[in-house]
C-alpha cells in the first residue's frame, strides 16, 4: 500500500542522539510541548511540513476559482466559509513546472496574524507528530526556496521533510 | 456526493467511482480531524484520546475501500464478457455484497462528517481550544 494508507497516522520520532536545534520563529512550540505536529505534504516529489497550529483545514484544489493570467504566484481564490482567500501556487512561486496531475492536489488553509492564506500543494499526506529535538538545521534544497521560508528538516523514511516557516512563507 | 448515490442500483463502474471518492473523502476528513484535534490546545483531552482509534478506523476503512475497488475491477472484467445475457445469481449476489460494503463506507463517511461538525461546533462555542 502506498503512503495513502498512512492517512492521519501519528508517527513518533525519537530524539535520541540528536542535538537540540535553535528554535526559530513559529515552529517552536514555545516551551509548551516536546512535540511538534506538522501537516505533511508533497510538492514536486519533495516532502514538506507546516506547523499544524497555523493550519485551519485542508480543501480540495478543485474548489479553487482560478484567476489572473498566470503572471502571479496567486493561483486563484478559495471560498472559506464566505471569506475569499487568495491561494498561493507554491510550484509557481518556487519556479517549478506545473504538476502532471492535479487529482490529489490540495489547498492548505493557514492563518497567520489574523490573515488567512491558501497554499496549493500536490498532495497532503498526514498529520505528523515529531520530536522537536530532532529538528535539524536548514538543508540546502535543490529548489529555490528562500532562506526565510525554512525552519529546518527532519530525516525520516529516507526523506528530508522540510519544515516551512509560515511567517516567511506569507511575507510578500 | 455519497448521499446522492442510490443504494442497490448502481453499476460496478459507478460503485468503483463512489468507493474511490469515499476513500479520498475519508482520508481528507481524517486529516482535517487530526488538525482539529491538534489545535484543541489541551482542553479537549477526551477527544484527543479518541484520535488514534478514530484515525486507525479511518485508515482501515480507507484500505478496505481500495481493496473493494480492486475487487470490483476484477469483477467487472469477468462479468463484462457476459454482456447481453441475464445476470447469474452469483453475480447478483456479489453485486448485493458490494452494495453492502458501499453502505458501510457511506456510514463511515457520515460519521466522520458528524464528528468534524461537532468539533467545529465545540470550538466555535469556545468549549474547547
Amino acid at each position: 500500500m502506498s503512503s495513502e494508507s498512512e492517512t492521519g497516522k501519528i508517527r513518533r520520532q525519537t530524539a535520541a542522539g540528536r542535538s537540540k536545534p535553535a528554535r526559530k520563529g513559529n515552529t517552536a512550540a514555545a516551551g509548551q510541548s516536546d512535540w511538534l505536529q506538522v501537516v505533511r505534504f508533497t510538492l514536486a516529489g519533495r516532502e514538506f511540513g507546516v506547523d499544524v497550529r497555523y493550519v485551519r483545514e485542508i480543501r480540495r484544489a478543485a474548489e479553487v476559482t482560478v484567476t489572473g493570467d498566470g503572471s502571479s504566484t496567486d493561483n486563484g481564490v478559495l471560498n472559506v466559509r464566505g471569506q475569499a482567500v487568495a491561494v498561493m501556487d507554491l510550484r509557481r512561486r518556487w519556479g517549478l513546472p506545473p504538476a502532471e496531475s492535479d487529482i490529489k492536489a490540495r489547498v492548505i488553509v493557514i492563518e497567520h496574524e489574523h490573515k488567512t492564506y491558501g497554499l496549493l500543494v500536490d498532495a497532503v499526506t498526514e498529520v505528523l507528530r515529531l520530536g522537536q529535538l530532532s529538528l535539524e538545521p536548514k538543508p540546502i534544497p535543490d529548489i529555490p526556496l528562500g532562506a526565510d521560508v525554512m525552519c529546518g528538516f527532519y530525516s525520516m523514511d529516507d526523506q528530508n521533510v522540510i519544515i516551512l516557516d509560515v511567517a516567511g512563507l506569507v511575507k510578500r | 456526493m455519497a448521499s446522492e448515490v442510490k443504494q442497490g442500483g448502481q453499476t460496478p463502474d459507478r460503485l468503483a467511482e463512489e468507493v474511490e471518492f469515499l476513500a479520498d473523502e475519508v482520508k481528507l476528513l481524517a486529516i482535517n480531524l487530526a488538525i482539529a484535534l491538534a489545535n484543541l490546545q489541551g482542553q479537549g483531552r477526551g477527544l484527543k484520546e479518541l484520535e488514534p482509534q478514530f484515525t486507525e478506523l479511518i485508515r482501515r476503512a480507507n484500505d478496505t475501500s481500495l481493496q473493494v475497488s480492486e475487487a470490483l475491477q476484477a469483477f467487472r472484467s469477468r462479468t463484462g464478457r457476459q454482456c447481453g445475457l441475464p445476470a447469474s445469481s452469483e453475480i447478483v449476489e456479489k453485486r448485493g455484497a458490494y452494495d453492502g460494503v458501499e453502505a458501510r463506507l457511506n456510514h463511515i463517511y457520515n460519521l466522520s462528517r458528524d464528528i468534524i461538525r461537532e468539533i467545529t461546533k465545540l470550538k466555535s462555542q469556545g468549549q474547547v481550544g
